[in-house]
């Protein structure tokens, strides 16, 4: 029950890195990408966009975005 | 600094341990085994039943164990390579049918895909720099992506239903259920002989300080990544047995909430303790077995309650001690000189507090590390095991150093936090 909800939500926090502002922006580009990905390719791919995203995210910047 | 010595501890503690703790293990084992052997023949068949999935569990408990309370890497992670173990055989059985040949084979496909599965999700988490806190992330994304593949495999894997109606290992109730408590007591034995040796000492001074042993000129990276194969190999056996006797593969027994599970009966059961890892999980499902039938949906709650009690009293300390030092130390001091500075320099200082309080939560999950009750006291009487004792005297250091007395262990690990930031 939302627990896809809950991990999506983590990853973005763990990416954004503290800042409401970045918070938004990783929303919106992470969630866009995850709607983009499940309309156009399958619903299933959609579902591990912003998992597999903000891992490859935080692989680059481990201390996530809120002062790039 | 107290780190010298102990490394040095940790360097010197396989050699000072004589015989007798060994000797100790081995009377323990063979009393267990004794039990298991006789177990079939006392206890009813639902409660065998539920003790062989339990024991399975309690495998894969004890290579979380292995992994975040002697090396140090909070892992969500082996659930999935339960589940990988798990549908080689249902996918093996139910595609080729039952055979010698098929059972081989399945026991190759499971280890040889948790190897390459392990070895990249190591290669993607460890490496010079990397921080816990993304390995454990890339633990907690690894059973989500692996959910979804399962859902997505149609028939192959069987979707949300999972795999049943395989034909599986025929052996008697009895037979699994001394198979399983005695492949119990031998991980616990080889991961108990394993953890005294020097390359066991080596986990232990990793988890206490990674940077160290890189300076000692250890290749940590390369270290852990091999512990999380070997670990992820045994989770998959584990899994590998759990399936084989249910004859059932579900999806979660993959899933990322199978993965929290795991942490949450190692955490009961006392991080960094083996025994305790186990009795937590056989405990946690024997007891999930029975209750959720009577008090199907409290039973949850329960779990979750008594975690974060032992959350509150194992870490506790741990956690509220930097708020209490803040007011002393360097962050409050810079704070004060730069009262009178220009605005954007506060706005610096600032940033640069909350850089060392962020992900505080995280840090303080890892600090489980005390036994938690009387069962631990008992275990530990009677097998043994020093590793709590040597924290003890860690910390005994720590105070007569006068070095350490003025700057807490809580904020000395926080200024190295904010220092690797930057």
């Amino acid at each position: 029950m939302g627990l896809a909800w809950l991990i999506g939500a983590f990853m973005l926090v763990m990416v954004s890195g503290g800042s409401l502002l970045t918070l938004g922006l990783s929303c919106f580009v992470l969630g866009g990408l995850q709607v983009l990905a499940s309309t156009f390719i399958s619903p299933i791919l959609g579902g591990l966009t912003i998992a597999v995203l903000a891992a490859v995210a935080l692989r680059l910047r481990p201390q996530g975005f809120a002062r790039a | 600094m107290p780190d010298l010595a102990t490394v040095h501890d940790v360097a010197a503690t396989p050699l000072s341990r004589s015989s007798r703790p060994v000797l100790r293990v081995a009377i323990a084992a063979l009393v267990a085994a004794a039990m298991i052997g006789g177990g079939p023949w006392v206890l009813d068949t639902y409660t065998v039943n539920i003790l062989v999935r339990a024991f399975f569990v309690a495998i894969a408990a004890l290579t979380v164990d292995v992994l975040w309370g002697c090396s140090g890497t909070l892992t969500f992670g082996q659930s999935a390579f339960f589940g990988i173990g798990g549908y080689a055989l249902a996918i093996v059985f139910t595609q080729f049918g039952f055979g010698p040949g098929e059972a081989m084979l399945a026991v190759g496909a499971a280890v040889g895909a948790t190897i390459v599965v392990a070895g990249l999700v190591g290669w993607l988490s460890f490496y010079p720099g990397s921080t816990p806190l993304y390995a454990s992330v890339i633990s907690l994304v690894l059973p989500i992506v692996l959910v979804q593949f399962l859902y997505s495999g149609g028939t192959f894997t069987g979707s949300s239903s999972g795999l049943v109606g395989f034909e599986s290992f025929d052996l008697t109730l009895e037979a699994w259920f001394r198979l399983s408590g005695l492949a119990v007591i031998a991980t616990l034995v080889a991961t108990s002989i394993a953890l005294r040796s020097d390359a066991g000492g080596v986990l232990g001074a990793m988890r206490d300080n990674d940077e160290r042993c890189s300076y000692l000129g250890i290749d940590t990276a390369r270290v852990r990544i091999g512990l999380l194969v070997a670990a992820a190999v045994i989770a998959a056996l584990a899994g590998f047995g759990y399936v084989g006797f249910g004859a059932v593969a579900a999806p979660e027994n993959a899933g990322f909430v199978f993965g929290t599970q795991l942490v949450v009966m190692v955490a009961l059961g006392g991080r960094g303790s083996l025994i305790g890892a186990v009795i937590g999980a056989v405990v946690i499902e024997v007891a999930s077995a029975y209750l959720s039938t009577s008090l199907p949906f409290i039973w949850e709650l329960i779990v979750g309650v008594a975690f974060v009690a032992v959350y509150r009293r194992t870490s506790g300390r741990a956690a509220r001690r930097p708020a209490r030092s803040r007011p002393r130390g360097p962050p409050a001091g810079r704070d004060s000189v730069g009262a009178g500075h220009a605005p954007d320099v506060r706005k610096a200082q600032r940033r640069t507090r909350a850089r060392c309080y962020r992900g505080r939560g995280f840090r303080a999950l890892q600090a489980f590390r005390q036994p938690v009750g009387a069962v631990q006291n008992l275990v530990y009487g009677a097998t043994g095991r020093t590793r709590q004792s040597g924290w003890t005297e860690r910390r005994r250091q720590d105070h007569l150093d006068p070095l350490s007395r003025r700057w807490p262990r809580a904020l000395r690990r926080q200024r190295a936090h904010c220092r690797a930031l930057d």
